[in-house]
């Protein structure tokens, strides 16, 4: 069932490629009430523990189909439903440790009817926007 | 003069409940009718499923509950993103691509009118009226707070009525430009956040000046930025941002001030004298007490206007509260709405 958070628990885990841990993987929905366009995502740093994964290290996954950022800022053609969780995956070996972890994500929704001086948004930094700004969710558990 | 004024109700009411995953869309569609409304609006982008695409399967189980609960479908709403990529605006044959992808769905699913947002430039609406006519869906221009009609900016759009001759292109009030005061909910979110009760009479005196003074409108300028710049500093914005900070200087003070500048009062007159080119309205609403009073919009004297011009069309209730409560109250959108229609009901009927 999709979490109200916009950090889901559910899906929060490492990554597994024959049999070695390659990195981890956050799940995330929209905070915002219609679906978009992925060229409107702007997405941001992700912090876990006080590390930050710059957003060049993150790929966003959509409708089962990984993005680089870079990918993403040019895709009009493809949509991310409001209903829908996006799997951000960042690759680090090993991955998280078992226990509790402190998660933030960065990331905003960019719209055209909004005045552009509103609409800013700054993907390294810590303010809010409109539609936007740092998601945190405390204590997540990796099992 | 005769009117017909049927009441719609536009999904994008029942936000809060369908994005908590508490209502799926034929629920929406099934306590609007409850409420008495004949009419659904839609935003495809926000409760169709694989929007873009209408796929057979949806447009089966679409017309199914029009006709299951005896609704017809009123205004299908647009996002137009001309400012889809970050580092360039849309050209204008990629506008009027995208106005036509939004016309065809609006028609497949039979729509007659389409909401454009305010902020769609004129000559992509003049570019789209053939695709319009010819999939006979009206394109309506939001006339959303702080813009409103006999403005400098209504002037534009209306010059290029008169010069075509469409029938395809029209108004879309939003009653959010006929607030007699501040939300109530607004301000007493203001409060929970940290607002100092100096600062919100300031805000609220400001609100109240520069609607008994006479609102300086907003005028045409395809930079919308810089209008909307314009139309602050007419009407009284850095003053109250000063006054503020003699106050000081509390952030949440400042930004009830920057919000109160998003609800505006015209005179419903303005109705009378552009019902031609009215096609459809957003009956915006952000608290209706349990006495079926929309506690900031002067329902009545605004409906009063409708009848009195003729309208023949459709009151669509939009409520838009949640977000000013949700951040300590459980939203009741289904009351909400229904409390809305019932207030719609008494001031088209009484």
């Amino acid at each position: 069932m999709l979490e109200a958070n916009v950090i889901q628990y559910r899906g929060f885990q490492n990554i597994e490629k024959k049999g070695k841990i390659v990195g981890f993987q956050i799940c995330v929905r929209s905070d915002y009430y219609r679906g978009v366009w992925l060229s409107q995502i702007r997405p941001g740093k992700v912090i876990v523990d006080g590390v930050v994964y710059p957003k060049e290290k993150v790929i966003w996954e959509i409708n089962g189909v990984d993005h680089t950022v870079d990918e993403m800022s040019k895709n009009s053609k493809d949509f991310w439903n409001i209903l829908d969780v996006a799997t951000l995956k960042i690759m680090k070996e090993g991955g998280l440790e078992q226990g509790f972890h402190d998660v933030s994500v960065r990331f905003a929704a960019s719209c055209s009817y909004m005045p552009p001086f509103m609409d800013d948004f700054d993907e390294d930094g810590d303010g809010v926007s409109f539609n936007g700004g740092t998601y945190t969710r405390d204590r997540m558990i990796i099992v | 003069m005769s009117y017909d004024i049927k009441r719609s109700v536009s999904l994008y009411s029942f936000q809060e409940e369908y994005y908590l995953g508490k209502m799926n869309l034929e629920d929406c569609i099934r306590e609007s009718a409850k409420a008495g409304a004949t009419g659904i609006e839609l935003l495809p982008e926000q409760m169709m499923d694989e929007f873009p695409i209408v796929t057979a399967e949806f447009k089966d189980r679409w017309f199914g509950w029009m006709e299951k609960y005896k609704t017809e479908p009123t205004c299908s709403d647009a996002f137009l993103e001309n400012r889809i990529y970050d580092n360039r605006i849309c050209t204008l044959k990629e506008q009027i691509k995208m106005m036509e992808r939004d016309i065809k769905i609006a028609n497949e699913l039979g729509f007659k009118t389409l909401r454009t947002l305010v902020s769609t430039p004129m000559n992509v609406i003049e570019g789209s009226l053939g695709i319009a006519e010819a999939n006979n869906v009206k394109i309506c221009i939001e006339v959303h707070s702080p813009f409103s009609l006999n403005s400098g900016w209504a002037d534009g759009y209306m010059e290029m009525i008169l010069r075509t001759g469409t029938e395809y292109f029209g108004f879309l009030p939003d009653f959010g430009i006929f607030c007699k005061n501040i939300p109530d909910v607004l301000k007493a979110q203001a409060i929970r956040k940290g607002a100092t009760p100096e600062g919100v009479k300031a805000v609220e005196d400001a609100f109240f000046e520069r609607v008994n003074k006479g609102i300086v409108k907003i005028k045409y300028d395809t930079n919308l930025g810089r209008a909307h710049k314009e139309y602050m500093l007419a009407n009284g914005f850095p003053q109250i941002m000063e006054k503020i900070e003699k106050l000081g200087n509390n952030p949440v003070d400042k930004a009830f001030a920057a919000s109160s500048f998003e609800y505006t009062w015209c005179n419903p007159k303005d109705i009378v004298d552009n019902i031609k080119y009215i096609y459809h309205t957003h009956a915006k609403c952000y608290n209706t007490s349990a006495e079926y009073v929309e506690t900031s919009v002067g329902l009545n004297e605004v409906v009063d206007a409708y009848k009195k011009a003729g309208y023949k069309g459709y009151l669509s209730t939009e409520y838009e509260g949640n977000r000013l409560i949700n951040d300590a109250f459980e939203v009741d959108s289904v009351e909400q709405v229904r409390r809305h229609q019932e207030a719609l009901r008494r001031a088209i009927e009484d």
